[in-house]
């Protein structure tokens, strides 16, 4: 690398940063307003019928509900930076912190890690091999496959799976991360019991991903085939092999950087549907109880863990472009 | 809108009196009317003696303000395996809070191992001083006891406690604690546990459930087995809160820690939830499950409304977030039954289901009503429209409840006329209070008479004094004049150019 | 004996129903070390030419008669993997657009490298040795072997492909418009080295341009292309000095000459005709200004018309160019 490039290269990175840390900062205003506006009160939930009126008042106080709007904000970002995200409502009491990261957010992690690394996978592969073979037998095919499983219904596949697999051949659990009950005899055992309950919704969520990346890879292999420096390739004798994964499919995954980066936020947001079709207790399920609840200081923990996931990954996705792509300077 | 019902009906307060007027207080009909107030007051504090005339005056006081209009109960179409039965019907459904029966006298035919409740949602606070939904509350049923508890008709029957009585002017109750009682860890029940456990409630902080009822304790004293709370009033209900919305605590195990501490909720320190339930804590999973297992020392047998120990040796409450997952799940067996009752499609899915049996013919804790917001006015019209009561009235007349039930609910579910309703509170409702009979015709002739006439015709009746504004103008005369006008300007236009140019 | 001889090559271009005859019965041949320089106006058919020899036709593409021997092997027989095998072995193409031959991801180098390690039984480091004294012998520093595409100009990266091209010693190099796409002083360098190049390896090179001066300059022997056809081939004297073919007469006339003494500028009026349905008789009738009535009537013969000079019209040697009807 040049040292022109070095320079142009750390102030790019630069101005990424600053830039990062002040979109961070709009998000997290955002983020604290944009519950005060939603329709619903929180008090609507965790204060349950039956509550005499002093109670009303009590629970209120409690959670400084009763507070002006612009001492609640400035209590908000005091807080957030001592690393206090306030306490769930729904979960009476319970800090935040835990209530997202105590084991949801591994669930997600793990259930959607998993699933958009085999979708990753499998749709690079079969995109670089339906593009190399294009309208053939195995590109029609895989396209209209892909294609279909990428426009079901979440919910729908997630039900059939759940109906025919749990249900009628009884080779998936019909609930859970785990079996209910039982005490696991070791760490190998647990790890099985919960790899088996993922079976499902791991199933489901690969689905619904493959067929959109599995687009864009063949789109973007299709577009790298008409280069020239493909014919080169060709006119060099090189193995297919050769020319499939060592020249178009590393071009051709370029824009899938920033696909990648796109849904990172997934990564963490967990896929609602899908977790609560299987009962895989996720941030997604998290996210639609609290929803549900008006347990604002859980939403507003959930979007800021994604806000800043997502700000995150954007700004990583564009500092790897610098290293992937050595056209790039700035 | 719907409410929920508790076992006994001291919701009049909740919903109609003005204390209750605030932002998500139970009264959104905001019903601020000082003898309606005076009313409740009177119910609340009613001696037993009273208590029936001043419910018949409630009742009555409803019906002649209509807050809302008490439309019907929806039944509690539970979904349950079909090898279990005698389960315990009670109004409010086979699993309320305040149906411990179910949970000690059902049995199944096939196996009584464990009954696996499945919950739409996970169980959300342990600690029984602060359950937030009934959720809670049914866990908390199951590891703790109350002194009292009710039998299928809603009267209070011994529980914990193996008698109870009240003084005539109802400020002083007596409960007599059953000997031979243990706490899960093995130590016996002491009448000093329940003493205590009345003034934990009591000393809690203001969000302990029942808080301010507790608050009228003036003081507590034991007695041999004899547990003594004086009141500095009257309150009618208050042997129905102390008695079955009380848990009792251990005190070798609360005394030093608050209320509101965190191992209370903690899932991983089992002492934490020592109770002298017919269940104890076993395990939990937060999001997954919770287990409890028969407490074999239970004190069931000595009591003769119980009689025996739990048939099912454990419970556990798994966490099914869909409803057709909670359908498989019980279709599969892995699951007994569900929380809560199915509602709409889904009770037909029951009941072409070979494994399971949906419960009819019993009405749920749930009360569908159609409130009013009384101060809503049209502008230019006031006291008229909603807030006006004939209006009220007359919607009270034209209402169908067999209808509503037949849509809302599939034909499952039983109307309520009274704000006691009968099929809830035999005993406190009263036919002076039922409100206005279905006649649309009477309907008719009280909006008629009050002046709403259908002034235009349209269908749609106007509010009184409303006259009938001048037709609209005729949009084809109006287009013609404008195009005749348009024409002889340009006409005349011309000619003056023309005449200005020559 | 010679490297490449094709013989009534045709290829055609699918299009739906109708078939581009891009290049439509050419012969010729081209000897061991010889340059033969491959001429014509853009869209005759010089690229589709170059291609069917490596057999790196687009999909819709295919050659549907001929034969084409390289070292007396007929490639158009060969299944895929043969011909894979042949290629950059025995013959080696430098692209028209050398900008975009390169892949811009991978370092040159890599790219020279990956080609040897294909092609001869070396290892990576022999390779890589290998690949900066084709760097140094190109004109090019041997560390920037290390650079990227973008970051060398366009002289530089038509200098990595020429080395590139030889990176696995082959017989034969096809440059397929080797300097259109760069500047006059830059071009007459490249050239330059192109030629001491195939003298000090004894290349022969299929030299394909556009350009008529390039060819005359270069080339030992001329082909002249018109509409997917052979019309002339010959030493590069007789074609530019005693054109036999009229269409080679119009288009020398048309192109200023670098060297040489001045000429008068000429136009050929009309436009080159449409692939997919030819003219009759002689492709070039519509144009010609000798054209007599057999002309659209009947193909002419390609033919030897004196010694190492071909030619395919029919009036050949018997029109006076000097003269137009
Ligand atoms: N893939 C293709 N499909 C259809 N026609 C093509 C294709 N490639 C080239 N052609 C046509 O074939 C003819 C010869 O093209 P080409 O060999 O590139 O000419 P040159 O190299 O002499 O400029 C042109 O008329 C061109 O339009
Ligand atoms: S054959 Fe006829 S038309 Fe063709 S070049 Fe010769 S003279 Fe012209
Ligand atoms: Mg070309």
């Amino acid at each position: 690398m040049s040292e022109k490039k070095a320079v142009g290269t750390r102030q790019y990175i630069a101005t990424r940063i600053v830039q990062t840390i002040v979109v961070w900062f709009g998000i997290i205003t955002l983020n604290f307003f944009i519950f005060r506006i939603m329709p619903g009160d929180p008090r609507g939930t965790l204060i349950a019928e039956h509550m005499p009126p002093e109670v009303v008042q009590a629970i209120a106080l409690r959670f400084g509900l009763d507070q002006p709007i612009a001492i609640q904000f400035v209590l908000y970002i005091v807080n957030l930076f001592r690393g206090d995200l306030g306490e769930s409502f729904s979960h009476y009491g319970q800090p935040v912190i835990e209530t997202i990261f105590a084991f949801r957010f591994w669930n997600t992690v793990i259930l959607m890690g998993t699933s958009i690394l085999i979708a990753l996978i499998v749709a690079i592969i079969m995109g670089v091999i339906a593009a190399s073979r294009r309208d053939k037998v195995i590109d029609v095919g895989s396209t209209t496959v892909f294609l279909v499983t990428y426009s079901m219904p979440v919910f729908w596949l997630g039900l059939m799976i759940l109906y025919y697999f749990g249900f009628i051949l009884r080779v998936i659990p019909l609930a859970g991360t785990i079996t209910r009950g039982i005490v696991h005899v070791n760490i190998f055992h647990y790890i099985a019991d919960y790899l088996w309950h993922m079976t499902g919704p791991l199933v489901v969520l690969t689905l619904s991903f493959i067929g959109g990346f599995y687009l864009i890879m063949r789109d973007s292999v299709l577009d790298v085939f008409t280069q020239d420096y493909i014919l080169a390739a060709r006119a060099k004798g090189l193995k297919e092999r050769a020319i499939l994964y060592g020249h178009a499919m590393r071009n051709a995954m370029l824009p899938m950087v920033s696909v990648i980066a796109v849904n990172m936020p997934f990564l963490i947001s967990g896929a609602t549907i899908t977790e609560t079709v299987f009962s895989w207790s996720g941030l997604g399920l998290l996210t639609y109880n609290s929803d549900v609840a008006n347990d604002w200081p859980v939403l507003q923990g959930i979007f800021l863990f994604l806000a800043t996931v997502a700000v995150l990954s954007n700004f990583v996705a564009d500092i790897l472009y610098l290293y992937l792509d050595p056209r790039i300077r700035y | 809108m719907s409410h929920g019902y508790s076992p006994f009906p001291d919701h009049p307060y909740d919903r109609m009196h003005s204390d209750n007027i605030v932002y998500y207080g139970g009264n959104p009909y905001v019903l601020n009317n000082a003898t309606v107030d005076a009313l409740i007051e009177d119910y609340l504090s009613a001696s037993p003696a009273e208590l029936a005339e001043a419910a018949r005056l409630v009742q009555v006081a409803a019906k002649y303000n209509i807050p809302y209009i008490p439309l019907f109960l929806s039944d509690d179409t539970h979904a349950i395996r079909s090898e279990w039965t005698n389960y315990t019907i009670k109004p409010g459904g086979i699993f309320t809070t305040f149906n411990p029966q179910t949970v000690v006298f059902m049995t199944s035919s096939v196996d009584n191992s464990l009954f696996v409740m499945a919950y739409s949602s996970d169980i959300g606070e342990m600690n029984p001083l602060f359950w937030r939904s009934e959720r809670s509350h049914w866990y908390n049923m199951l590891v703790y006891d109350t002194l009292l508890s009710f039998d299928n008709e809603s009267n209070l029957i011994p529980w914990l406690a193996e008698d109870y009585a009240i003084s005539a002017d109802g400020t002083q109750i007596n409960f007599t604690l059953r000997t031979g009682a243990q706490w899960h860890d093995g130590l016996p029940v002491r009448p000093e546990d329940v003493e205590f456990s009345i003034n934990y409630y009591k000393n809690g902080p203001s969000d302990v459930n029942d808080w301010p009822t507790f608050q009228h304790i003036t003081s507590t004293s034991v007695d041999g087995q004899v547990i003594t709370i004086n009141m500095d009033q009257t309150m009618a209900f208050a042997p129905h809160i102390f008695g079955t919305q009380m848990y009792v605590l251990p005190e070798h195990v609360r005394d030093d820690a608050p209320q509101n501490d965190a191992r209370w909720d903690d899932p991983t320190n089992g002492t934490a939830h020592t109770g002298s339930g017919p269940y104890e804590f076993d395990s939990r999973d937060p999001d997954e499950f919770t287990l409890v297992t028969k407490f074999a020392n239970w004190w069931g047998p000595t009591n003769p409304y119980v009689g025996q120990l739990p048939n099912i040796d454990a419970f556990r409450i798994d966490v099914v977030i869909g409803q057709d997952a909670r359908i498989l799940a019980m279709r599969a067996g892995d699951a007994d039954s569900e929380r809560y009752e199915v509602f709409g499609a889904y009770v037909n899915v029951v009941l072409n289901a070979p494994e399971l049996t949906l419960v009819t013919g019993l009405a749920s804790q749930w009360d569908y009503v159609l409130g009013f917001h009384l101060n809503v006015t049209e502008p230019g019209f006031p006291g008229l429209g909603i807030s006006d009561f004939r209006v009220r009235k007359a919607m009270s007349h034209a209402i169908d409840r067999a209808q509503l039930v037949n849509i809302g609910r599939l034909g499952h579910g039983r109307e309520t006329h009274s704000i006691i309703p009968e099929t809830f509170y035999a005993s406190l409702y009263h036919p002076d209070g039922d409100f206005w009979e279905h006649n649309t015709t009477i309907a008719n002739n009280i909006l008629d008479a009050a002046g709403y006439l259908d002034v235009d015709g349209d269908g749609v009746r106007e509010y009184p004094g409303v006259v009938l504004p001048p037709p609209p103008p005729n949009l084809i005369l109006i287009g013609i004049a404008g195009a005749v006008a348009l024409i002889i300007g340009i006409v005349i236009s011309y000619f003056i150019f023309r005449m200005r140019k020559g | 004996m010679s490297v490449l001889r094709i013989e009534d090559l045709c290829t055609h271009y699918f299009l739906g129903e109708d078939q581009v005859q891009a290049v439509d019965n050419v012969t010729f041949d081209i000897a061991e070390s010889e340059i033969f320089g491959l001429a014509g106006e853009s869209g005759c058919g010089k690229t589709t030419a170059a291609y069917s020899i490596m057999r790196i036709l687009p999909e819709n593409g295919a050659i549907v008669n001929g034969r084409i021997f390289l070292d007396d092997e007929d490639v158009v027989v060969k299944t895929e993997e043969e011909m894979r095998q042949l290629r950059w072995r025995k013959v080696s193409i430098v692209f028209q657009y050398a900008m975009n031959a390169f892949n811009p991801v991978l370092r040159i180098g890599n790219q020279i490298v990956e080609v040897m390690l294909e092609k001869q039984s070396i290892d990576k480091e022999e390779a890589t040795k290998k690949a900066k004294e084709l760097f140094d012998e190109v004109g090019l520093e041997p560390e920037r072997i290390r650079d990227y595409p973008h970051e060398f100009s366009g002289g530089m990266r038509q200098r990595a492909i020429i080395a590139q091209a030889l990176a696995a010693e082959p017989r034969l190099i096809i440059a397929d418009e080797p300097v259109t796409a760069l500047d006059v002083i830059v071009q007459n360098k490249i050239l330059g080295l192109l030629k001491s190049l195939q003298k000090k390896y004894q290349l022969a090179v299929l030299l394909i341009t556009h350009d008529l001066s390039v060819v005359a300059e270069n080339s030992d022997r001329v082909g002249i292309m018109y509409a997917g056809n052979l019309v002339e081939v010959g030493t590069t004297v007789n074609v530019f000095k005693e054109s036999l073919h009229p269409y080679t007469y119009k288009l020398i006339g048309a192109f200023p000459s670098v060297k040489g003494p001045k000429r008068r500028l000429e136009f050929i009026p009309g436009t080159p005709p449409d692939l997919i349905r030819p003219p009759s008789g002689c492709r070039f009738h519509p144009r010609c200004p000798w054209a007599q009535d057999i002309c659209n009537l009947e193909v002419p013969e390609y033919r030897e018309y004196e010694k190492n000079h071909w030619v395919a019209c029919h009036f050949a040697g018997e029109i006076n160019f000097e003269v137009e009807p």
